[in-house]
């Protein structure tokens, strides 16, 4: 299947995974603004800390507001187009690849495209309130931010895909993946310019936080090319290795006997 | 006798069932490892910062370690609630001779308890050669990983109020992200509690995540009766709250179910 099929269908998946979604009115709209809320309480403690203290190791609060900006747009992005990657060890640990084998589409754009989460909406509604807020509304600034949240959702879907194919070797790892994830999502919301030599190491490789949080501030801060080739750059290592890793795992999966159907 | 029997065989099947899967607590236990590093990283900036460097490095280490400890040891029950609500599995879990709520807590305690003993001697050990020395006398230390149990079968309590939860919205992750997020604001592990303003620090006080990680590891810096004795409250009063919320919850869903069909 070519790259242009594979786009295609993956985009057909995915506006019928956001209608699914939306189709749920309240719940939509009731998960999307506990997503927001849930944010802006964490947006808030930095506030509060910024009020007391005005930089930490040089950044400011303009610099955390566009760093939450990118964390949570990214994060927000890979729950609307990514959203079937939560079940993804789910289903590898129980057989529930086999009904997305029989069809001859790309396995892992059909299971990553396969659901839309409504409180991606949330997540990216914060976004925008942020950086509408807190006045990140310049053109260099938006277009930077928008490049970092594009950047920083491959990284996390890559990741999670990584994360969630460690079950075709370990066996049932949901609970680690689930943690792993989750934790990458906090890291990236602490500024990274406060970690030592070793922990930004950790930070650019075990827990590539850093690629969502330090290097897009540090755009959003001031041009550089290297910092823009180091995220546009790490952003497509990390979805090809999360690619070859899946398939390379793909070849240890062994099939349920589940009886079941996928339209 | 028969009653408490059924329990303790999903007790040890739970027990059995994660021992097995001994990989996952392999790798819970590098992980583990790895925030607790991260976080004593972040400490020391946040209280260098604060301007409270004379916090001494090593209480600090032991006080992140006995938060990560509960943080991750409580099993993602949730997801598994989840699971079995959506898919319509909680109709086969209905008929047998043992509540639904009831197995899965005592399932969910096992795991607890399994995931507790090896975290915890992966932390301690890991803090112990780090730092040279427990944090506390010995009898005082005890206390406060017997408290630690307690306040993770609260933490467990709440994460099962998430999964049920499952009856009602279509997506619990949004609960758990709210219960998180306070959790780790209210609960100091984010950052210090101190740099907070006194009203949101009173505020924590009232809520039950003081008694679930900052509150409770704080021992160490300051073990005293007084404190002590209001953090065993705290974490028995709101495990109470929370058995009774999540009881509530669960036969409301069922009811639910039963007049509307899964």
């Amino acid at each position: 299947m070519g790259v242009y099929k594979s786009l295609q269908f993956y985009l057909a998946l995915l506006k019928t995974s956001i209608k699914a979604s939306v189709s749920l009115r309240w719940n939509f709209i009731f998960e999307m603004f506990l997503m927001l809320f849930n944010n802006l309480i964490f947006f808030s403690m930095w506030w509060i800390f910024f009020l007391q203290f005005n930089d930490i190791a040089g950044w400011t609060f303009r610099d955390m507001a566009a760093l939450m900006s990118i964390g949570t747009g990214a994060y927000g992005l890979r729950q609307i187009c990514f959203g079937g990657v939560k079940s993804l060890a789910r289903y590898i640990v129980s057989g529930g690849l086999d009904s997305f084998m029989t069809q001859p589409k790309n396995i892992l754009i059909h299971i990553i495209g396969s659901k839309s989460l409504p409180n991606g909406w949330g997540q990216l509604l914060t976004s925008l309130l942020i950086v509408v807020l807190t006045g990140l509304t310049d053109l260099y600034t938006t277009s930077m931010i928008i490049l970092g949240v594009i950047c920083g959702c491959v990284v996390f879907a890559s990741m999670a895909i990584i994360s969630h194919s460690m079950a075709f070797w370990l066996g049932p790892v949901e609970t680690l993946a689930q943690k792993y994830c989750d934790s990458l999502f906090l890291f990236a919301l602490y500024p990274s310019n406060i970690y030592s030599d070793i922990l930004r190491f950790m930070m650019f490789t075990v827990l590539p936080a850093g690629l969502i949080s330090y290097l897009p501030v540090e755009l959003v801060r001031k041009f550089s090319w290297l910092y823009l080739f180091g995220i546009v750059s790490g952003a497509l290592f990390l979805g090809t290795i999360s690619f070859a890793i899946f398939y390379l795992g793909l070849k240890r999966y062994e099939s349920g006997n589940q009886v079941g159907i996928r339209a | 006798m028969g009653f408490l029997a059924k329990y303790l065989a999903f007790f040890k099947m739970s027990i059995l069932h994660h021992l097995r899967n001994y990989k996952l607590l392999i790798g819970l236990c590098i992980f583990q490892l790895t925030c607790l590093l991260i976080f004593a990283h972040i400490w020391k900036v946040a209280a260098a910062r604060m301007g409270t460097i004379d916090l001494d490095p090593k209480l600090l280490l032991w006080y992140i370690a006995l938060n990560e400890w509960i943080l991750i040891a409580v099993p993602d029950i949730e997801i598994d609630m989840e699971y079995e609500l959506k898919t319509g599995q909680l109709a086969y879990f209905l008929p047998r001779p043992i509540s639904y709520l009831g197995s899965k807590l005592v399932e969910g305690v096992g795991a607890l308890l399994l995931n507790m003993l090896v975290l915890g001697a992966t932390a301690f050990l890991f803090v112990y050669f780090w730092t040279g020395a427990l944090p506390l006398p010995p009898t005082s230390f005890i206390i406060t990983v017997l408290m630690g149990i307690l306040a993770g079968f609260l933490s467990l309590v709440f994460t099962m109020v998430v999964g049920i939860s499952a009856f009602f919205v279509h997506e619990v992750e949004p609960w758990r992200w709210v219960w998180e997020k306070f959790l780790f604001v209210f609960g100091g592990l984010m950052l210090p509690l101190t740099i907070y303003p006194q009203w949101m620090q009173t505020i924590a006080h009232w809520t039950p995540f003081p008694a679930i990680l900052g509150g409770r590891s704080g021992l160490i810096f300051n073990f005293e009766l007084e404190a002590m004795l209001w953090i065993l409250f705290s974490i028995m009063v709101w495990t109470s709250i929370g058995l009774i919320f999540l009881y509530t919850l669960y036969k409301r869903g069922l009811k639910m179910l039963n007049v509307e069909g899964g």
